[in-house]
Order: C-alpha cells, then sequence, then structure tokens
C-alpha cells in the first residue's frame, strides 16, 4: 500500500513539473495564482482603453496621424477609422469628438494575454466643416457601451476589435473561444 | 540476450504501469484545467503533446514487455487471463494514442443550404484545421442540399440537427447522398462527418446613392438561435458594422415593435455603427427593406441556412476506444469475482 501511494506521488510529481516545462506554462500559472499580476495587467488595460479614446478623438478632430505609432490598435481597426476619417474629408467635412467620461464596468481575461474591457462611454460629436473649422451640424451626446478586445502582443496590449451598443442595452456573451483564437 | 530473456521473465510489468497510468491522467487533467495554458480544444490534442506522447510509449513498453514476460513464464505458470487482458488494453490505448499523434486530421467547414465546397485547405476555417505528421485530408467536394428545420412548429430551437449531404470524388463521379446528424458522428469513406453548429446567413445589399449595387453576398453570422446577435462588416468597402438579430417569426418581438408595423413574417433587428457612432440603433426591418446609411442604403435579402461540419480522420481513437473498452470489461469481471468471493 505504501509502495503504491508512493508511486501516485512519484506519477503526480512527474506529470506537473512536464507541466511547467511546456513553453508558456509557468507564466500562465503565475498569472492567474498571483494576484498583483493580474492587477498590474488591469491597471495596463485601462491605460490601453483611455490612450485609444484619445488617440482616436485627436486623429478626427484634425484629419492627422500624429501618434499613430503609439496608437494601440491592430491595424484592420486602424485602416477602419483612417478610412472613416478619410470619407469625411471627401465630403470637406470633420467629426469632431470629445470624450466626456469613461467607466470602466468589467475587464476580464481569458488567458494572459487576452482580454475584453466593458466601459460606458459618453461622447459629445459635431461636424465642422474641414477647412473653416465653423460648425455644420448641432452638438449630439453619444452615450454607448463600447466592448474592447485586446491582445498582449510585444510586451503591450492593443485593441484588435470592438463592438459598440447603446447604454443599458443588455450585451451579449462574449465568443471566448473565437477570442482566445485572434491573433 | 540471456540478460534481455530474463530481465523480461521475471518484469513485474503492474508497478511500471500504475505509475504510467498515473502520471498520464494527472498530466490529461492539469492541461484540461486550464491552469498552465488555455483550456485545449479536446482531449486528443492532450495526448499529442511530448510529455503524453512519452507516457504513452511507455504503456507500449510495458504492454509488450509484460506479454512477452508472461510468454517467457509459461513454463513456470499458466498466465492469467486477465493479466494478458490487461496487457494487451495497455498495449492498445498506448499504441492508440502513438498513431493518432502520427495520422489525426480534423477540420471544420462551414457550408450554406445548396451550396457546393471543395474540400481544399483554404475551404476549413483555419483556426480549426489540425493535420498531424501523415495525416490524409478528404478530397471531392461537399454540398448540403438540405438541413433539417432548425426551429420546431412552436418557434422553439431544436438541440437536435441533421442535414443531407452528396458528396462527389471528382467532377465526373456519380454523386453519393448520405445524412449527418448534431449528435453522433456519420461515417463515410474513412472519415466522421458531424454538425458542430448552424445558423442562419443572410443576403447583405450594399447600394449606393443612385441605386446602384456595390456588392451583395451571404455573410455566415451566428443568428441562431432567434434573438442572438453578430456583426458583419463590408470590409475594406465601407468602416460601417453592422450588427443584426434575426426573427424568422415577427411575433417573436411582437411586444416589442411599434404599432403601424404589422406582425408577420420575418423580421431583423438592425443596429448599426460607424466606428464610435452609432448611427442606426435597435430597429426592426423585413426582408427587402431598405435602410439607409449615411449616403449609402442596405438591404437584407433572403435568408438562407448554414452548417458548420466537423470532419475528422483518426484510426488512433479507435484503438484507444477497444482499449478502454477492454479495461472495462476487465474493472467489471474483477467487481463481478469480488462480489461473489
Amino acid at each position: 500500500m505504501k509502495i503504491k501511494l508512493g508511486l501516485v506521488f512519484v506519477g503526480l510529481i512527474i506529470a506537473c513539473l512536464l507541466s511547467f516545462l511546456r513553453p508558456g506554462a509557468y507564466d500562465h500559472y503565475r498569472f492567474y495564482t498571483h494576484g498583483y499580476l493580474k492587477k498590474q495587467e488591469t491597471e495596463a488595460v485601462k491605460g490601453t482603453v483611455k490612450l485609444f479614446s484619445s488617440r482616436i478623438s485627436g486623429f478626427y478632430s484634425t484629419g492627422f496621424v500624429a501618434g499613430i505609432n503609439t496608437f494601440p490598435a491592430e491595424k484592420m481597426v486602424k485602416r477602419r477609422i483612417f478610412q472613416d476619417i478619410r470619407n469625411w474629408e471627401e465630403s470637406n467635412r470633420l467629426l469632431v469628438m470629445d470624450r466626456d467620461k469613461s467607466t470602466f464596468k468589467q475587464i476580464i481575461f481569458y488567458a494572459p494575454d487576452t482580454a475584453s474591457a466593458e466601459v460606458d462611454e459618453n461622447w459629445f460629436v459635431v461636424f465642422q466643416d474641414r477647412l473653416s473649422r465653423q460648425y455644420i451640424s448641432a452638438k449630439k451626446g453619444n452615450i454607448l457601451t463600447v466592448r474592447y478586445y485586446l491582445k498582449k502582443k510585444w510586451g503591450r496590449w492593443i485593441i484588435i476589435e470592438y463592438d459598440v451598443y447603446n447604454q443599458g442595452d443588455k450585451l451579449p456573451p462574449v465568443p471566448v473561444e473565437r477570442v482566445l483564437k485572434w491573433e | 540476450m540471456g540478460i534481455v530473456r530474463n530481465f523480461v521473465k521475471n518484469f513485474n510489468g503492474s508497478l511500471v504501469l500504475f505509475v504510467t497510468v498515473i502520471y498520464l491522467i494527472a498530466y490529461i487533467l492539469f492541461q484540461l484545467s486550464g491552469l498552465f495554458a488555455p483550456r485545449p480544444e479536446n482531449i486528443v490534442r492532450v495526448l499529442h503533446h511530448g510529455p503524453a506522447l512519452a507516457g504513452a510509449s511507455m504503456l507500449v513498453l510495458a504492454g509488450l514487455t509484460g506479454l512477452l514476460s508472461l510468454y517467457f513464464r509459461l513454463d513456470i505458470e499458466k498466465p492469467k487471463p486477465d493479466a494478458v487482458l490487461v496487457y494487451c488494453a495497455v498495449l492498445l490505448i498506448g499504441s492508440g494514442i502513438l498513431t493518432s499523434s502520427l495520422f489525426r486530421f480534423e477540420g471544420r467547414v462551414v457550408i450554406n443550404e445548396g451550396q457546393d465546397i471543395p474540400l481544399l485547405t483554404e475551404s476549413y476555417d483555419k483556426n480549426s484545421l489540425y493535420e498531424r505528421k501523415y495525416a490524409k485530408p478528404p478530397t471531392g467536394k461537399l454540398l448540403i442540399s438540405a438541413i433539417s428545420p432548425l426551429l420546431s412548429s412552436s418557434n422553439k430551437p431544436l438541440l437536435r440537427h441533421s442535414a443531407q449531404v452528396l458528396y462527389q470524388k471528382d467532377p465526373s463521379a456519380p454523386f453519393l447522398r448520405f445524412n449527418i446528424g448534431s449528435i453522433i458522428p456519420t461515417f463515410f469513406k474513412g472519415y466522421s462527418y458531424r454538425i458542430v453548429d448552424v445558423g442562419y446567413s443572410p443576403h447583405f445589399f450594399l447600394f449606393d446613392g443612385k441605386g446602384n449595387s456595390i456588392k451583395d453576398l451571404y455573410a455566415v453570422m451566428k443568428l441562431f438561435p432567434p434573438g442572438t446577435e453578430d456583426s458583419f462588416r463590408f470590409d475594406m468597402i465601407i468602416p460601417h458594422t453592422f450588427y443584426i438579430k434575426y426573427y424568422p417569426d415577427a411575433s417573436l418581438v411582437a411586444d416589442k415593435l411599434e404599432q403601424q408595423r404589422p406582425v408577420g413574417g420575418a423580421l431583423f433587428n438592425v443596429r448599426i455603427s460607424r466606428n464610435l457612432d452609432m448611427i442606426v440603433a435597435n430597429s426592426y426591418f423585413a426582408h427587402d427593406d431598405v435602410i439607409p446609411v449615411d449616403a449609402l442604403t442596405l438591404s437584407l435579402g433572403d435568408v438562407k441556412k448554414w452548417v458548420e461540419i466537423s470532419i475528422v480522420c483518426d484510426q488512433g481513437v479507435y484503438l484507444i476506444l477497444f482499449g478502454i473498452v477492454l479495461v472495462t470489461f476487465i474493472s467489471i469481471r474483477k467487481v463481478i469475482a469480488l462480489r461473489l468471493r
């Protein structure tokens, strides 16, 4: 009986050791068992979303790409944003966006390098003439809930996708399997 | 040779087997727990990890050595049937894992009703494609001729789905028909087919300000069961995102409709955003209704059903299953023998 118990112990130890030896296993284990790491990454995710919001309003308001290198977004997201800005410019308009308030509702980690953040955002938007900067529309409030999907790449968090909802809407569940497979 | 024979003859496989089985089960459970990596697709992928293959190799060696040991000891004692069966089961499970790691093919394809799709690498969802070194992917073409109703007569989502499939090996060959379901896989020409997901593909039409068509396509969307939301974009064309819910029967949302809209037919709930600007919010539209999208127009036409089919070929899994059946049989025998004693 003692021998069998000893063998069970040996088997468990070997399985545990070999599990740790897999690529990324130790970092994954540390992330989920050390609370301070999760707190650190939560703050990093919040910083990324705030940087994204401030940069995006800058791009729309000026039409310039200053700061694009530090804009924490995936290529297709950047493309969509600048395609939109260019469309407005072709009709001689600029969409000026001012963020009034952001409230983080929920940040969830699906893996140490994959997260989603749900944020209630209040924006004011107004159209201006591109050359004279005169207002050509009334100021409109835009009250949204945005769900950002983030991946950690090269040591920093990047927004790879986002979904926009009306504030107060019941949000659908996150497609976790799909999000984990995004690169 | 004499030393090897003596070693094999005196080999006590039970302890080696015991620690190997404990190690393998513990390793699989550690990997499935999500503590060391995101949870894997399925248990078979865990069995293809290096440490699991090492365990499988130990099982094969222990099984072979055990059987040889029983054979070399025939002159001393008659082998117990249970011992023979255990070593056979262990050999089957170990060799099944090794075979699976060399020959497994797994992939998922999404096909609309009435659509045919060639079974090429690019046809599979690239995240689902899993080919081992000697895997042989299926060839030919699949066509879905009919998908079972996704809703019951009382508009409740069905739990079991089925589809009629036509398979053509090459353009000159005749079509062969078979049915597939969502619970039990269907085996056909060495591959197993099973429905893993169903949904709807609305026909999107995008028009410019003058009514000229810019683009139209069927977008595969997860809109099932009714009320589920999915999003779609005309990538590279316009920056808008279209969030859609589909109700095949408008009575499902009768309480949310405006008074002037008649209750009947199918409806779409449409939300459109242009980056962080919401331009259309939670409005209901019928088929072919005109939806303004800034200077453009969107229309949603007919809706097709789609199925996502999992195609798997893995000879090793059958060996593993046979080994498990054998282990179960031995265990039941032991339990019965203990009770009789």
